[in-house]
C-alpha cells in the first residue's frame, strides 16, 4: 500500500466503511508505520471535535419574523399589481393627461380651421363677382365669338339646323 | 383535518412538499420551513461566522423560497436547490462585509491617531481551553478552500451522509468522498500545531 492509497482509505477506515480484509491490511500498514499512525489519530481526533462544535440554532421567534417579512412583502406585491390596462398609477395618469392633451390640441386645430374657412369663402367671392362684371361689361358687349357668351338658346337653334341638314344628306343619299 | 391525514402529509419528501406549495398549499410550506431552518443556518453559520447574520441570511433565503416556488423545476433535487440559495445569499453577504471593510479601513488610514492594540494573552487568558481549540479549528476550516470547507461543514459538522451531501453539492458520492478526505487532510496540515 504506497501512500495515497492509505490516504484514500482513511475514511473509510475511520468510519467503519471497510471490509474486514480491508480494515486487517490497513492495519497490518499502521503498525509498521507510526507516522501514519500518528496521521489516522489526528484525522480521528479533528472528526471528534469538528463534531463537537456547537450547534447554532435559529431563534424561537424565527418563523414568526418570517411571517412578518412575508406579510410585508406580499403587500408590497399587491401594491406593485394595482395597474390600470398594465400602467401603473404613475404612467396612466401620465398617459392619461398627454392623451387628454392631444385630443385638446387636435380640437383646437379643427376649430382653428372653421374660424379660417368663411373668409377663405368670402375671399373666392370677389373673384366670382369679378367673373360675372367682366361677363357684363361694356368690353364684351357684341362679341360674339365666346360660345360661352352666346345665349344657350342659339346653340340650340344650331344644333338643330345640323341635325336637319344631317337629315336631308341621308334622304339625298337614299333618293 | 384528521390526525393521520395531517401525520401522512408531514411524511412527505421534499419534492412532493414543494409541489404542494407551488400547488398553493401554504402549509406545506412551513413544513419546509421547520424542515431545513437549523440545517441552513449551521450551513450558513460557519461562512458568516455570526449567529445574527446566519439567521437572517436563513430568513432572505426562505422569503425567496416563497417568492421564487415556481422557478423550482423537480428535474433537481430540492436540498440542491435550497442549499445553493442559501450559499449564494451568505456569498453576497460576504462581499457586502467585504466592501464595508474596505470603506472603513481607508477611513482609518486617515486618520493620524494611533491606538493602542490589546495584547492577545489578555484575550485567551480570559478563554477555556475548549474555547481555544473551538476557535483554533473554525480557523483552520475557514483556510480550506471553498469545495473543501463545504464538505467539512456539511459531513463533520452537521454530520450529513454521503448520499445526501451528493445531492445537495450536486456531485457523484464519489467525488464527495474523494473531497471529504482531502479536506480532512488538509485540515490536518492547519491544526499540526494544535497536536503537537
Amino acid at each position: 500500500m504506497n501512500r495515497y492509497e492509505f490516504e484514500d482509505l482513511i475514511s473509510d477506515y475511520l468510519e467503519g466503511k471497510m471490509t474486514f480484509k480491508k480494515i486487517k491490511e490497513f492495519e497490518s500498514f499502521l503498525k509498521n508505520n507510526e507516522e501514519y499512525r500518528i496521521l489516522v489519530n489526528n484525522v480521528r481526533n479533528s472528526i471528534s471535535d469538528l463534531n463537537g462544535l456547537d450547534k447554532v440554532a435559529v431563534s424561537n421567534r424565527f418563523n414568526e419574523k418570517l411571517l412578518s417579512k412575508l406579510k410585508n412583502e406580499k403587500s408590497i406585491n399587491i401594491n406593485d399589481d394595482k395597474n390600470f390596462f398594465g400602467f401603473s398609477p404613475r404612467d396612466a395618469a401620465m398617459f392619461s393627461t398627454l392623451c387628454l392633451f392631444v385630443i385638446f390640441l387636435s380640437y383646437s386645430l379643427i376649430d382653428f380651421e372653421n374660424d379660417f374657412s368663411p373668409s377663405l369663402s368670402e375671399s373666392t367671392r370677389p373673384i366670382d363677382e369679378n367673373h360675372q362684371n367682366f361677363k357684363s361689361s361694356k368690353f364684351r358687349k357684341g362679341d360674339n365669338n365666346f360660345a360661352s357668351d352666346s345665349p344657350l338658346d342659339s346653340l340650340k337653334k344650331s344644333d338643330k339646323k345640323y341635325k336637319e341638314n344631317k337629315n336631308n344628306k341621308i334622304k339625298f343619299v337614299n333618293n | 383535518m384528521p390526525l393521520d391525514k395531517k401525520r401522512k402529509k408531514y411524511s412527505y419528501t421534499d419534492e412532493k412538499l414543494m409541489s404542494l406549495f407551488q400547488g398553493g398549499d401554504e402549509n406545506a410550506y412551513i413544513v419546509l420551513v421547520n424542515r431545513y431552518k437549523d440545517k441552513l443556518i449551521n450551513f450558513i453559520y460557519h461562512y458568516l461566522k455570526d449567529p445574527e447574520s446566519a439567521e437572517d441570511v436563513v430568513q432572505e433565503t426562505m422569503i425567496k423560497l416563497y417568492q421564487k416556488k415556481h422557478y423550482y423545476k423537480e428535474i433537481a433535487k430540492f436540498s440542491t436547490w435550497l442549499y445553493t440559495i442559501a450559499k449564494n445569499l451568505a456569498n453576497t453577504e460576504l462581499r457586502k462585509r467585504k466592501n464595508r471593510k474596505t470603506t472603513l479601513l481607508s477611513h482609518f488610514s486617515n486618520d493620524d491617531n494611533t491606538y493602542e492594540i490589546p495584547s492577545d494573552d489578555l484575550e485567551i487568558g480570559q478563554h477555556v481551553q475548549t474555547d481555544i481549540v473551538t476557535e483554533i479549528i473554525k480557523k483552520a476550516i475557514n483556510k480550506l478552500s471553498e469545495k473543501f470547507k463545504t464538505v467539512i461543514i456539511l459531513r463533520d459538522i452537521q454530520e450529513i451522509p454521503y448520499e445526501e451531501i451528493s445531492e445537495i453539492i450536486g456531485v457523484p458520492i464519489g467525488t464527495v468522498k474523494s473531497r471529504i478526505n482531502r479536506a480532512r487532510l488538509q485540515l490536518q496540515v492547519e491544526l499540526k500545531h494544535l497536536r503537537e
